[in-house]
């Protein structure tokens, strides 16, 4: 499939041989509807919309999301995302951003207090997932979350097996 | 300072009575502490312990004198065992042991005193008043009534490796003497089988001499004590460490007062704290003492107007991720409380 380099689409890259006739992908990018859509929340510049867009089309697609929308932030000048993982659980906000973007620790925080859907349980800390668009179209997922979150505990099993953690533990034993 | 054969030195100079450690899980020989519960941000700290409130007066009415760190160059050290001790058990604040064991010099497993303190674990036990900073000084005029030069020093060392010398002279005379005894009746048995083989008459009186021989320990053999800690401490004058000098550069400095506030935050709430270079941060926040438990967060310390790049921050996350720990970025926030925010991998696949 014909994608687009890291430029934004409904821009003709340049030096790109134009498509051979009757070809079924086209640029078919450009005329989304939910790109045209995001664009014409007019909330943020063009290399934000795509990163949002490509994402979009990550957590449908690749994540089998269910009920993405998309939400225009006009004061932080961002397009975020809010979907399910499964079809039983509560909404969460995706954070997409482009990879060259650089935040400060208050930009993170002030997007989480505005981004972020008020729950039902009043307790549950603040969290976004922060969606990092790479100029390939990789994309990286990482949650921030307001206060402190004890990592997972190991699995023990699954250590158990683990040969390499029974020979250092021989080692130390001995 | 008494007649001691065994060396002092070691991890603490004496045993480390620290509460049972966890009983061994499968996981290795720490454990993770799952017991506690989740804490949320506003919620008190994970271990059920009081809040460490230490007033002056109880630090005052418990020591008689106060913890001596030295300064030297910016770097925190603290030379005595007992204050070493006291600093971990009753503080909470870690440090790390950087000097050579004096039987084990070559290697890096085991280190021993003395324990060198974090900057900002040297300025909240100043400010707590438990405390001073100093450094060593030629200048100070000497203390009334004694004048310790080093040859005095040096003569009443030897006085003592001689009236060491012969102690341990009586004592190993006086244990032979016993064993001999214990086995004067086989060594007699010897001396007349051997005085048959050869034919000659048993002459009793004579065995009975070899007890009343003098023994002279040979000098090549005589224990001698390595101290390691000076029981008479050196020249010391005090150090402000509110204000910057060559040994303690750390005052006012903007870097060093941002970690400091998060440092003194993180330690309020009841955690251990310890140097966090290893991964990457600037702390590692463990819930109980570091012998006994995993950390749990990488604590990185940003001001808040600093431009954090992305894949700095991936970097960091992706690490403390795959090594089951959860990074926390720590500044300033709004009202002048101090903000965490936690990064996980978002476990999507």
């Amino acid at each position: 499939m014909d994608e687009p380099g890291c430029s934004a689409p409904g821009t003709p890259p340049s030096g790109r041989e134009p498509e051979p006739r009757g070809s079924p992908c086209g640029n078919w990018m450009a005329t989304h509807p939910k790109l045209t859509e995001m664009m014409s929340l007019d909330v943020a510049d063009s290399t934000q919309v795509y990163a949002a867009f490509l994402v979009y089309l990550d957590l449908l697609e690749g994540k089998n999301w269910y009920n993405v929308t998309c939400v225009g932030l006009a004061e932080l000048q961002l397009v975020c995302l809010r979907g399910r993982e499964r079809e039983a659980e509560n909404l969460q906000v995706v954070v997409p951003t482009p990879v060259h973007m650089s935040f400060t620790h208050q930009r993170l925080r002030e997007i989480m207090q505005k981004a972020c859907i008020p729950q039902d349980e009043t307790d549950s800390p603040l969290s976004v997932i922060l969606a990092i668009v790479e100029s390939d179209s990789t994309v990286v997922y990482y949650k921030l979350t307001d206060g402190f979150i004890m990592p997972d505990p190991p699995d023990d099993t699954e250590d158990m097996d683990n040969k390499q953690w029974r020979k250092k533990r021989r080692k130390l034993l001995r | 300072m008494g007649h001691c054969w065994r060396e002092r030195g070691g991890l603490f100079g004496a045993t480390f009575s620290s509460p049972n450690p966890c009983p061994p899980t499968s996981n290795g020989m720490k454990g993770r502490g799952q017991s506690c519960p989740p804490s949320q941000s506003h919620s008190p700290p994970l271990l059920k312990t009081k809040p460490m409130g230490i007033e002056k007066s109880s630090t005052a009415s418990c020591r008689s004198a106060m913890i001596q760190i030295h300064v030297l160059e910016g770097a925190a050290l603290v030379w005595s065992a007992e204050d070493a001790r006291e600093i971990r058990e009753r503080f909470r604040l870690v440090g790390t042991l950087v000097g050579a064991l004096t039987r084990k010099p070559r290697q890096n497993a085991r280190l021993g005193l003395p324990l060198q303190l974090l900057p900002e674990e040297a300025r909240l036990l100043a400010e707590l008043g438990a405390a001073v900073l100093v450094r060593r000084t030629e200048t100070q005029p000497p203390a009334e009534g004694e004048e310790l030069t080093q040859a005095s020093l040096v003569e009443a060392y030897q006085r003592e490796l001689e009236e060491s010398y012969q102690e341990q002279q009586r004592l190993a005379g006086a244990e032979r003497g016993a064993l001999l005894a214990q086995l004067a009746e086989r060594i007699a048995q010897g001396r007349a089988r051997r005085r048959e083989q050869r034919g000659e008459m048993p002459d009793t009186v004579e065995d009975s001499g070899l007890l009343d021989s003098p023994f002279v320990l040979p000098r090549g053999s005589m224990m001698v004590q390595l101290p390691t800690a000076r029981w008479r401490p050196g020249r010391v004058e005090q150090v402000d460490w509110t204000s910057p000098s060559a040994d303690w550069p750390h005052a006012g400095r903007p870097a060093h007062e941002a970690r400091y506030r998060v440092f003194r935050e993180l330690w309020g709430r009841g955690y251990y704290l310890s140097g966090g270079s290893k991964f990457g941060g600037d702390f590692l926040v463990y819930p109980g003492d570091p012998l006994r438990f995993h950390a749990h967060y990488i604590a990185l310390c940003c001001p808040p107007e600093a431009p954090l790049p992305l894949h700095a921050l991936v970097a960091a996350t992706r690490l403390g991720t795959s090594v089951k720990k959860t990074l926390l970025l720590c500044s300033p926030g709004a009202g002048g409380a101090l903000a965490f925010t936690s990064l996980q991998w978002s476990g999507l696949q």
